[in-house]
């Protein structure tokens, strides 16, 4: 029953993923004949042990006598040499592949992440996507390392015995071969059942570990409310069901072991009757009879490794399948056929800033519209401040302009081209953004700084840090500018962060700047030099700016205040202001709260 | 997950802190144990069955017992009956295999109740003790890390428990048993059969040590890769708008190719142990071979003990094999232990055996008390004020001056150090810690709402026990109070019985504090502590609250720390807070005529009135003309 539910669980039969994954194993090809033969080596060294065995009773115990037995000496070292050189090779070949292929698909898949648009990054979340170039790509060359060691073992170990066997005595072959489908069977069942067990103590373990998570994190909540006790016996009450269900699948799974214990004896059993009684008549050797009991004792562990397998054959399935999906996304900002004639021909047009979007429809998903029909011109030279609450679509506006993604209507003209015709690392080129949270990479400041233009000299470098006012700072940090600010820039504080990103920008040189204001006020003092930076940045350039901070709307050319797509207010700051409108309403309960936080923020 | 170093301690100072814990499974162990002895008994005896056949009944040699108990002669009933029925030396293997699986499900069912119910306990005594700890060590403790040490170590330890440990209580027995009974049958070949395994053990350990330095370096290496790739998809929009996908991709690549090398360098040192002690188990096995071989064709050995011999040395090189694997775990476990303990040794807030239960009205006075999170560092100092039942008191300061501080030392969640508390004129520090508490309802700044229903979470503290009716009525009269009730009817499909969090529906942050502020006046409690609790919300639904909250019956005394000068001048009195000290504490409209931060406050409001009217005056003088515009 739980065979037959649990398959229509599983994913479609997926030959065309592993057709997908053969390209990855090609490289290996080497590699993965040389596993194949090693195991072979492994497998029959193995198998042929108990002959060992029945040469020593045979030639040497029964006849009594030694002669030869140098040669047998020999000859069981080389087994155990056989052996040893195999097993190193094995995992040294066996990681090879593994480490080797994961490789290769991180190579890739990372390659392809770079291409895809937002709405892919939208659509996955940071840690999704890291499992699937991190535990997915490596659970996956896994299977495909270690998957054909115990398929060669389990296989050939099975056919080596079974051949041995019918070579040395068809009878007593036939009688410890009946076994085998059995053991198989009981082998397979096992695994089916260990496995609907164990899920069934992952969701408890889950249940338990939200108790958990809830204890922790509400234990201040927990101690107003007084109610330490009733907690506890709730907790109590997931850690008893998870200690009942992990114990009864304990249980449940120990069963299968005794049962092939009892086969694999009933086949000794077999072979000791049997083959007694021909030993006895003297149509069986000693060795032979010794050699089959080991045989039928030998059968159980590569089956079981063999059943192991499967469940984990479907998870790597399910792993290459997400991985895959994410590989096969067509990325979908990409150069129109126009737009790459322009760029081979080398004839880019001058970027001057004039920035137009006519009636621009955009929406993630087509029942929730962000923008309809929306449009704004940014006059070369010229600023514009949006304001509006979050949701609005602010940043959405911004990263149009950026072809982060493209617009589902209308256009959205550069100097009076529709940027659809245009290449993208153009408009790129000539557009810089800071972000409201700066981010930096880890690595040193200069790296950080330099990652707006690759080719900046020293000078460079340091002068747009002075620009932004960063140099000061930069200097008094240990090793100046080849100070490492550690992952995601954590060795710096967010003003500083912020100063940097600013150069990075200063640095570029872009003639559009998009401008995502933080919304959290830092403290004071850090917050005038951020401020004076943004105000020098943004002179005399045509600016797009997501804005928090007051003194940023106020000097904006032109304040747009949005509410769900649209323009609700368009105008200079006096305009609006006199209007006594949305605007005004936003901009008085801005003033109370900055205030407010100037005067309260402080620490001191 | 930030990497946590390794905390090692004494083995026997751990068992000293889990004694109690420990001792409900002592006797699962004790039985598994025993059933580990059974296990290794009966699969020893199977091959000194198969001896028997061999050399008593097919050869017609004489058996001997071990230790000369009983000697069965070749010629006897025994063996003769079995010579014309073999198949009753198959129906003594398949009794024993039978015994030995018994014993083989005995061992597991044990240790895994053994193991189980000791993890139990392990969580229970965990998750109680993290509700017992002083307030200010939980703000100290990082989230994560806690719920990973109740979690993930908790697990280790039980992994150890169940498997490793009986693995090494095997390998132990199965020596003390195999050697004996060896030495009885052929001390000679005893020697030979176990020459190679105190190198293999050797070698076990040897690789133990090795291997947990490479694994760290493997682990760095796929720590750096992760950075390189998270950086990236978090920093993707920098990327873009910079064009730098391809410098992205070679930064990856190196340090993609950087995990490939240093995880097949560990391989390849792996490799070698694996290989080494395959060759030394084989080598074993074939040593037996060829010295039994030889002493057999002298006479000296017979067929039947040359094969007990194989499989016994079979059956114990390969658990020895194994031990570097145990041991490497067991070290693993060590350290999970320990940051458990580490956790456990935090001390709780201590016991009172001398402490009132009065019945609390709400009137609240402070006489030159202070409190210090560190020695020489006060964070309130001579904080002297009084207010009657059922007053308002709004607190004012800025970030850092103390004033969440002041309301935590309220339900005793911090413990003031100097002057006295007094609460109805009964000292604080001698009220029953739960008994103030449940009589305060304390609002967070950032309130926590559990992952269950609306209903659940404002019901939490309902401790009244009485018909469903009026348990409906206090909810809803909560939840109005709250300003909640209106969300929750027109927001909320399920209304009140709406799942929050996780597996339900996110809430806003003014929800969910309006949510917590209904919980807490669940109860009418007699003092209330609204600390910056209506922050999220917008100042109409926070006016409308206040109002509420002044009018209702049966007032409590409340405490407001908030900023918002709608708030403070409802107020009866207002403290204002700075560095520490109480600067001023009068009623506001006192206030607003002295200098300071209340009036600082205060005059926003004369300020946004004089920038709108220089916006004005511009507009003004560009002539009205275009300010109409609709």
């Amino acid at each position: 029953m739980s065979t037959r539910k649990d398959q229509t669980f599983a994913p479609a039969p997926g030959r065309s993923v592993l057709m997908k994954l053969l390209p990855y194993a090609k490289p290996y090809r080497r590699q993965f004949l040389q596993l194949t033969l090693i195991m072979l080596a492994f497998s029959g060294s193995d198998a042929g042990l108990p002959l060992l065995s029945k040469w020593a009773i045979d030639s040497y115990a029964r006849a009594e006598q030694h002669e030869g037995l140098f040669l047998f000496s020999i000859v069981c070292l080389g087994f155990a040499l056989v052996r040893g050189i195999a097993v190193r090779w094995m995992i040294t070949t066996g990681a090879l592949i593994h480490t080797g292929i994961s490789h290769d698909i991180r190579r890739d898949g990372f390659k392809h992440l770079q291409t895809l648009s937002f709405s892919y990054f939208d659509k996955h979340a940071v840690g999704w996507l890291m499992s699937r170039l991190t535990s997915d790509t490596l659970e996956l060359s896994r299977m495909f390392a270690w998957g054909l060691v115990d398929l060669v073992d389990g296989l050939g170990k099975t056919i080596i015995i079974a051949l041995i066997m019918l070579f040395l005595e068809v009878k007593l072959a036939l009688v410890v071969l009946s076994v085998v489908p059995v053991l198989f069977l009981i082998v397979i069942r096992s695994q089916w059942v260990t496995l609907k067990k164990y899920r069934e103590v992952r969701q408890a373990n889950s249940e338990m570990t939200g108790g958990f998570n809830e204890g922790v994190q509400g234990a201040v909540t927990t101690r107003t409310l007084t109610r330490e006790a009733r907690a506890l016996t709730e907790f109590d009450t997931l850690a008893g069901h998870m200690e009942t269900v992990s114990i009864n699948a304990a249980r449940r799974a120990a069963v299968y072991f005794p049962l092939v214990l009892l086969f694999s004896t009933l086949g000794s059993g077999l072979v000791i009757w049997l083959g007694g009684d021909g030993v006895i008549a003297g149509t069986v050797s000693y060795g032979t009879l010794v050699a089959f009991v080991a045989y039928a004792g030998s059968f159980f562990t590569p089956l079981q490794d063999l059943a192991k397998r499967f469940p984990q054959l479907q998870n790597a399935r399910a792993c290459a399948e997400r991985v895959f999906s994410m590989l096969e996304t067509p990325p979908d900002v990409v150069d129109t056929p126009t737009a790459v004639e322009l760029e081979q021909s080398g004839h880019l047009p001058d970027f001057n800033g004039n920035v137009i979007f006519e009636d621009v429809s955009f929406h993630y998903t087509p029942k929730e519209p962000v923008l309809t029909r929306f449009s704004l011109t940014i006059p070369a030279g010229g600023s514009v401040a949006l304001v509006g609450e979050t949701g609005a679509g602010k940043t959405t506006i911004s990263s149009l302009l950026c072809r982060f993604y493209e617009p589902v209507g209308g256009r959205i003209l550069i100097d009076g081209v529709d940027y659809l015709d245009m290449p993208v690392t153009w408009l790129r080129r000539h557009i810089g953004i800071v972000l409201q949270t700066p981010h930096l990479f880890s690595g040193s400041v200069r790296d950080n700084i330099v990652y707006g233009d690759l080719a900046a000299t020293d000078d460079a470098v340091e002068a747009a840090a002075r620009v932004v006012g960063a140099h000061e700072f930069i200097m008094d940090c240990e090793g100046g500018y080849a100070f490492n600010v550690g992952e995601n820039g954590a060795r710096l504080s967010v003003g500083q962060r912020q100063l940097i990103s600013l150069a990075r920008v200063v640095l570029a040189q872009p003639k559009l700047l998009i401008l995502d204001e933080a919304t959290s006020a830092i403290d004071t003092e850090t917050e005038r030099v951020v401020q004076t930076a943004i105000d020098r940045v943004l002179k005399g350039r045509t600016s797009l700016v997501i804005a928090h901070r007051l003194s940023t709307i106020r000097q904006a050319d032109e304040i747009v205040l949005l509410r769900q797509g649209h323009i609700l207010e368009k105008g200079s700051h006096r305009d609006l202001i006199a209007r006594r409108g949305a605007y005004y309403n936003l901009y008085t309960s801005q003033f109370v709260e900055q205030a407010e936080t100037r005067l309260l923020g402080e620490s001191s | 997950m930030p990497a946590v170093p390794p905390q090692h301690m004494p083995v026997s100072h751990l068992f000293r802190v889990l004694k109690q814990t420990v001792k409900g499974s002592r006797g699962y162990y004790l039985a598994a144990s025993l059933s580990v002895l059974g296990v290794s008994a009966f699969s020893y005896l199977i091959p000194l069955v198969f001896r028997f056949a061999i050399d008593t009944v097919i050869d017609q040699r004489a058996f001997s017992l071990p230790f000369k108990l009983k000697t069965i002669p070749a010629d006897g009933p025994w063996a003769l009956w079995l010579r014309d029925h073999l198949w009753g030396c198959g129906v003594i293997m398949l009794i024993l295999a039978a015994g030995q699986g018994l014993f083989d499900y005995c061992r597991a069912w044990f240790s895994a109740t053994a193991s189980e119910s000791f993890a139990r306990r392990l969580r229970k005594r965990l998750f109680n003790h993290v509700n017992h700890l002083p307030f200010q060590t939980l703000t100290q403790l990082e989230t994560g890390d806690l719920i990973q040490r109740c979690t993930s170590d908790v697990d280790t330890t039980r992994q150890f428990f169940e498997s490793q440990l009986i693995e090494i209580t095997r390998i132990l027995v199965m020596i003390s048993l195999a050697i004996p009974v060896m030495l009885f049958l052929d001390p000679f070949m005893t020697f030979f059969a176990t020459i190679l395994l105190p190198l293999v053990i050797a070698g076990s350990i040897l690789y133990f040590g090795k291997v947990r330095r490479s694994h760290k370096k493997v682990a760095e290496s796929e720590a750096r890769l992760s950075t390189v790739l998270q950086e990236d998809l978090t920093g993707m929009r920098l990327v873009k708008a910079f064009s730098r996908e391809d410098f992205e991709t070679r930064r990856f690549q190196s340090a993609n190719e950087d995990f490939r090398d240093t995880s097949l360098a560990m391989m390849r040192m792996v490799s070698v142990y694996w290989g080494g002690s395959a060759f030394l188990c084989m080598g074993q096995i074939c040593l037996v071979l060829a010295v039994g071989a030889y002493r057999a064709s002298e006479g000296l050995l017979s067929v039947g003990t040359l094969t007990v011999f194989i499989s016994y040395v079979y059956m114990l090189v390969w658990p020895i094999r194994m031990l570097g694997h145990v041991l490497s775990d067991a070290g693993r476990a060590h350290v999970s232990l320990s940051r458990i303990v580490e956790v456990l040794e935090k001390p709780v807030e201590p016991s009172e055996p001398d402490t009132v239960r009065p019945d609390i009205k709400g009137a609240v006075e402070f006489r030159a008390v202070s409190f210090a999170y560190e020695k020489n560092c006060p964070a309130l100092k001579d904080i002297t004020f009084s207010v009657p039942a059922g007053a308002t008191v709004g607190i004012l300061g800025k970030t850092g001056s103390g004033k969440s501080t002041l309301v935590h030392l309220l339900p005793r969640l911090l413990e003031y150090s100097g002057g006295s508390i007094l609460i109805d004129g009964h000292e604080l520090r001698n009220i029953a810690r739960e008994h103030i508490r449940s009589a305060i309802g304390t609002v967070l700044q950032e309130p926590f709402l559990y992952s269950r229903s609306i209903r659940e979470n404002i019901m939490l503290a309902d401790h009244a026990e009485d018909d469903e009716e009026s348990a409906e009525h206090r909810l809803l009269e909560a939840a109005r109070l709250a300003d909640i009730h209106r969300t929750v009817q027109e927001n909320f499909q399920e209304g009140y019985e709406t799942v929050i969090g996780e597996r339900g529906v996110t809430l806003s942050g003014g929800q969910r504090q309006r949510v917590a502020i209904a919980r807490a006046l669940l109860g009418t409690p007699p003092i209330l502590i609204l600390d910056d609790s209506l922050s999220a919300v917008d100042a109409e639904t926070d006016r409308r609250i206040q109002t509420a909250l002044k009018n209702r019956h049966g007032q409590s005394t409340t405490f407001v720390i908030s900023h918002r000068i709608s708030t403070l001048s409802q107020a009866d009195l207002v403290l204002v807070l700075e560095n520490g000290h109480l600067t001023h504490a009068a009623p506001p409209d006192e206030l607003a005529a002295q200098s300071g931060l209340y009036q600082r406050i205060n005059d926003i409001q004369s300020q946004l009135q004089e920038d709108l009217s220089r916006a004005d005056d511009a507009s003004m003088e560009r002539g009205s003309k275009d300010s109409g515009a609709p």
